[in-house]
């Protein structure tokens, strides 16, 4: 069987809807402990909701990007297996890459930098998708081995020093924030642009918030400033100059 | 004896999400490895385990490291829910901001067991969200693929992270800590951190212009590692940041004041 008999088989539908139904059973699993848990310590189901809804709102831009990455990815690696790798670990960036190696490995015949797929074998295939799926598989071995211990410790701390715990607890935001900022900053391109936007329409709103007490506005004030970024640059092209 | 009482409730809870991440990284594991052998012994097309360790080896040379620094660098924003944020992926643009800006709504004080319920509840809906879209775009790949191939839909899609991070640095600005704790002066600890990455960003641009790296990676005229190896940029200046605050804090130049206080 050549490599497009497979990556458009029914087996493969049904084993990548296995594995999406998995994927989100584990969130809400997750979700439905996690929503027990907070109402126990004094949430409210109104405050729970909000949280809920903010959360979906502004998922919905980066999920509408990664469905864009799709049909990148799609003539590639085909309809299912395209589906069940933007489902689960790593990004689009990754994935094509991820592939790429993959097929490389497999033997495929590369024309002008691109693989052959269509006269690729059904082993390359497979095989792609073992490549691809331990490639980024190092964060699921790290996080059993290290993550409760880092959390454990963050709690012995605020018991020690309340006041060191919550400043460190920010220096790590901001350091990441500070890294993935500056080529932006730097770069001067067309990403600064929606940078600038992004930031003044977050301070515009935060200002708003404060001058009017409308709080409701904090749920969407992320979304709508990713969104007046995400459209400056777009709008700006479409001006007459 | 209250105290110890809800303390070991709260230990008992943050455990127990432990205990359900490992699990469902295990079955995660489980179920990406099976995919292809369920798939390879149907149709006689499984490679040698030899062939797909050599076959993975450059991929886990570069993403072992970085996955590495992720779980060291996100769990402690994340809580207990790193392990949903790395089994659903998109961290940077989706499951750190949502997380992020949760807590913020919520105002929960960073690291309590409020923060991780609120991150937790955060990054199963920004799951659910990301899994819907996918799944309804693949059923309407025919009719969606001339609007998201549209050069200005492509060109939105490329100023997300740009957008976010403007939006992010801003909400990070200003002294609240979350959970009513409030910080005086808290920016003044990563001016280290900041000159560093100038100079970085600086040096990296020239060696990777002058060894031709920015066209090998495909990225004319950015510097590689400040561009494309951010993981471990974060991970070199984690230690800057932290030190250069704990300083100012022990020094009394940053100031931290309880709810209570004010």
């Amino acid at each position: 069987m050549g490599y497009f008999d497979l990556a458009s088989h029914g087996l493969v539908y049904a084993a990548v809807i296995v594995g999406i139904i998995y994927v989100a059973a584990l969130a809400a699993i997750t979700m439905r402990k996690s929503w027990k848990r907070a109402l126990k310590i004094g949430f409210t189901q109104d405050q729970l909701k909000r949280v809920a809804k903010a959360s979906a709102v502004y998922s919905l831009i980066p999920a509408v990007a990664v469905l864009a990455g799709f049909f990148t990815l799609a003539p590639v690696l085909g309809i299912p297996l395209s589906w069940w790798r933007l489902s689960v670990i790593g990004n689009t960036a990754y994935e094509l890459m991820a592939a790429n190696v993959a097929l490389n490995a497999a033997g495929v015949a590369q024309e002008h930098g691109v693989a052959n797929i269509a006269g690729a074998g059904g082993s390359a295939y497979v095989l792609t998708m073992y490549v691809m799926a331990i490639g980024i598989m190092g964060g699921m071995v790290f996080a059993p081995l290290l993550s409760k211990k880092i959390q454990k410790g963050a709690f012995r701390l605020i018991e020690r020093d309340r006041r060191w715990n919550a400043l460190r607890g920010s220096v790590y935001m901001a350091t990441i924030l500070l890294v993935f900022a500056a080529p932006i900053v730097l770069g001067l391109s067309i990403a600064l642009f929606a940078f600038a936007a992004g930031a003044a329409s977050m301070a515009v709103l935060k200002l708003v918030i404060r001058k009017t007490g409308a709080e409701w506005l904090n749920e969407f004030a992320l979304t709508l400033s990713m969104l007046s970024g995400v459209l400056a640059p777009v709008l700006w092209a479409l001006v007459p100059k | 004896m209250k105290k110890n009482d809800a303390y070991s409730e709260s230990e008992k809870y943050i455990d127990s999400m432990h205990r359900l991440g490992r699990a469902g990284m295990a079955g995660a594991i489980l179920i990406l490895l099976g995919m292809p052998t369920v798939i390879g012994l149907y149709f006689d097309s499984l490679s040698s385990l030899r062939q797909i360790i050599q076959s993975a080896l450059p991929l886990l040379f570069i993403f072992v490291p970085s996955t590495l620094f992720e779980v060291l660098t996100y769990t402690p924003v994340l809580g207990s829910s790193i392990y949903l944020t790395l089994i659903t992926g998109e961290v940077i643009n989706l499951k750190l901001p949502v997380a992020n800006n949760a807590m913020k709504i919520l105002n929960t004080e960073p690291g309590s067991e409020g923060a991780d319920i609120v991150s937790s509840i955060a990054v199963s809906i920004a799951s659910f969200v990301t899994i819907a879209v996918v799944s309804i775009g693949v059923l309407l790949a025919v009719p969606l693929q001339p609007f998201l191939a549209l050069p200005a839909v492509s060109a939105a899609a490329s100023n997300i992270l740009p957008a976010l991070f403007g939006a992010l640095v801003v909400n990070a600005m200003g002294g609240d800590l979350g959970g009513g704790i409030r910080a005086h002066g808290r920016l003044k600890g990563m001016i280290p951190s900041a000159a560093l990455l100038l100079l970085l960003f600086i040096f990296d641009r020239q060696i990777s212009g002058f060894l031709h790296l920015d066209t090998l990676a495909q990225q004319p005229g950015k510097g590689v590692i400040t561009s494309g190896f951010q993981g471990f940029v974060v991970i070199a200046m984690l230690p800057v940041s932290y030190f250069s605050t704990k300083w100012m804090y022990n020094a009394k130049r940053i100031r931290v004041d309880l709810p209570d206080e004010r």
